[in-house]
């Protein structure tokens, strides 16, 4: 596989540059996101913000795009079981049921870019972060697109607050919100960072097909990501590989 | 274009189950059938709402498996395909092997009761949480069989299984994979029902793909598994049938409609057709379409396939057969259409009667002979104008 290069990175978290509710109204406004939810108002934010490291005003029409979360818009999930509990099931709001689906910030994200590349959504637990690298790689490698843009997007809601509670082995602490935008390609340019990704292997040794709940290996913090890597990927000036 | 481009994936096994079977081999039978099922109201999924559906009932749940009914589908169609493909877990041993798997129910914490525990302030139990974790279908994969190649699960909403298995034609011509398992799967639940419900996409009876009365679709659930292996290899020589070719491309127009005109489908199709080894559309045999029975998808679909392939374009739409399956549909009607190849046979379009006057074409009306039958093109279409198209080979 050829290498990949990281070509531009904001990121957008505690540890590094973080984003106030303020600079996600500017966000809505900015690219008319009237109905999205927070969510997808935080995948865009990731390049709309006008918080954070300069970023590409547009991106070449066939630029791939990659959204990657573990938890999703479990918010908007949420807020559709609220409507289900609340609420005869017929009277249910259409807007929330469809920006519940991982894929919608990504619908909205090509959108606002003009970007009809091969556009996916990837979620994991494991090394979700890692996959998606991956899978740029396999795109750019395919020549399917010139460039990738992945935005990874983690987002704070009851769920995530409640899991060091529920799987205390897995969440030693709540997963943080973050969002990164990673424009990706496969030629080293000016001022570009090689991406070095390492696959976490399973550990389970399991040959069979049975009934195993064993639960993954890897703890999922933020995408997979540790602080030092957040700290690391937020490194503009820093043009050494990057280790992730 | 790089060289390897037009490498492909031989199928070398195939796991499937949906309402037309438990298995590939009854699937098979069930396809050709002139009467097919009627969708009736669901009996796991407890729902006030009086909308048929298309549930598998002879495979009872089974509480000992993460991921809910999404996960026990898979594994259904997991030990299918590994069988048909003769590989025993130790035959995996050595290998890199990859997973990539679509759904959309399976990446989502829909369970209500946990909710419901959750907002009133109280912690629910950690099971439910843990389970929705643990049954993310690509890494549980991988985890089951005890893999160490990418394991990478797509949300890409109803062409999920498609795009799996077009990633998975991409692993294996990079070299990057010996073996790939790719598909989807996706359950009935209730979230996606009343979701769709509250969209205003449900018929109210059995769906008509193409027809000039379609009044929307009826969901379903399913999974489907392939596996893949170069074609140039051993075990992907012998295989009959094979992935050729595959694009992805987005409307960037709509949240949940398509773009009117199928911009983004036609770059798709293109795409999947370069893909394939620059093949033109005149080589395309037939094509099983999207067709979920919703005005505004099959309308875009007759325009695209009549731009492309002409007057003359032979598609079908099973979803009169299977329901809207989501995350496993693609994967499904991929398996379908390596089944029709293998049969050199496509069936009719079920309950296709009348073409609509905004519609340029109609799908097939009765079922057509295709001896010489070697290409035909699999597309799908989803929430957020994701369009896939899979092109898929007899050799």
């Amino acid at each position: 596989m050829p290498d990949l290069y990281l070509q531009n990175c904001r990121v957008f978290s505690r540890f590094t540059t973080p984003l106030s509710e303020d600079d996600l109204k500017a966000v809505r406004i900015a690219c008319s996101l009237r109905r999205a939810d927070r969510f997808t108002t935080l995948a865009a934010a990731a390049v709309k913000a006008p918080a954070g490291q300069a970023f590409p005003a547009t991106l070449p029409p066939s630029t791939g795009l990659i959204t990657v979360s573990a938890f999703g818009p479990h918010k908007t999930v949420f807020a559709t079981l609220d409507d289900i509990l609340d609420y005869p099931e017929d009277m249910i709001l259409p807007v929330r049921f469809s920006h519940s689906v991982h894929n919608a910030a990504a619908a909205y994200l090509g959108t606002i870019l003009a970007i009809t590349g091969p556009t996916f959504a990837v979620t994991g637990f494991e090394a979700p972060l890692f996959a998606a690298l991956e899978l740029a790689q396999t795109l750019l490698h395919a020549a399917a697109c010139p460039l990738v843009l992945l935005i990874g997007i983690e987002e704070r809601g009851s769920l995530t607050q409640a899991a060091p509670a529920l799987a205390p082995e897995r969440f030693p602490t709540e997963p943080e919100e973050i969002v990164c935008a990673m424009l990706l390609s496969t030629e080293a340019t000016a001022g570009s960072r090689r991406v070095i990704h390492e696959r976490h292997p399973s550990t389970s040794t399991s040959t069979g097909t049975g009934t195993s709940t064993s639960q993954p290996a890897a703890a999922a913090c933020t995408l997979g990501l540790s602080e030092a890597a957040i700290r690391q990927l937020a490194e503009s000036d820093n043009t050494a590989d990057l280790r992730l | 274009m790089m060289s390897t481009t037009h490498n492909l994936a031989g199928v070398i096994g195939k796991g499937m189950i949906s309402t037309l079977g438990n298995t590939v081999a009854e699937t098979r039978g069930a396809l050709y059938q002139p009467v097919p099922r009627l969708p009736e109201l669901p009996r796991r999924v407890a729902t006030t709402l009086s909308l048929p559906v298309f549930e598998v009932a002879d495979l009872a749940p089974d509480t000992g498996i993460p991921g809910g009914f999404s996960l026990q589908l898979l594994r259904h169609a997991l030990r299918e395909a590994l069988d048909d493909a003769k590989l025993a877990g130790g035959d995996l041993a050595g290998k890199r092997v990859g997973v990539c798997m679509g759904t959309t129910v399976a990446c989502q914490l829909n369970d209500i009761p946990f909710y419901a525990t959750l907002r009133s302030g109280a912690l629910p139990p950690a099971r439910p949480l843990n389970n929705y974790i643990a049954g993310n279908p690509a890494e549980w994969i991988r985890r089951e069989l005890g893999l160490n190649g990418p394991a990478l699960t797509i949300s890409n909403a109803c062409s999920s299984g498609a795009d799996a298995i077009g990633i998975g034609l991409l692993w294996i011509r990079q070299g990057l994979c010996d073996l790939v398992i790719a598909g989807g799967t996706d359950e009935l639940n209730r979230v996606p029902l009343v979701g769709f419900n509250a969209l205003g996409v449900c018929a109210p009876g059995p769906c008509r793909p193409f027809d000039a009365d379609r009044a929307g679709l009826n969901l379903g659930e399913a999974a489907g598994v392939v596996i893949l292996a170069p074609a140039d290899a051993a075990a992907g020589d012998r295989a009959v049938c094979a992935v050729a070719g595959y694009g992805n491309s987005a409307d960037a127009f709509h949240i949940t409609q398509p773009d009117p005109e199928g911009h983004g489908l036609e770059r798709a199709i293109r795409l999947s057709l370069d893909s394939a080894g620059m093949i033109q559309p005149g080589d395309i045999d037939f094509i099983n379409a999207h067709g979920t029975g919703t005005p505004a998808n099959d309308r875009v679909e007759a325009i695209v396939f009549h731009r492309l392939f002409g007057a003359a374009a032979r598609f079908l739409s099973t979803k009169a057969l299977t329901g809207h399956t989501l995350g496993a549909a693609g994967a499904i009607e991929c398996i379908l259409t390596l089944l029709m190849l293998e049969e050199s046979t496509v069936p009719a379009s079920m309950r296709f009667e009348r073409l609509a006057a905004d519609m340029p074409c109609g799908p097939l009306r009765s079922p057509c002979r295709l001896p010489a039958a070697q290409w035909a093109l699999s597309t799908s279409l989803a929430f957020g104008g994701a369009n896939s198209a899979l092109v898929l080979r007899r050799r």
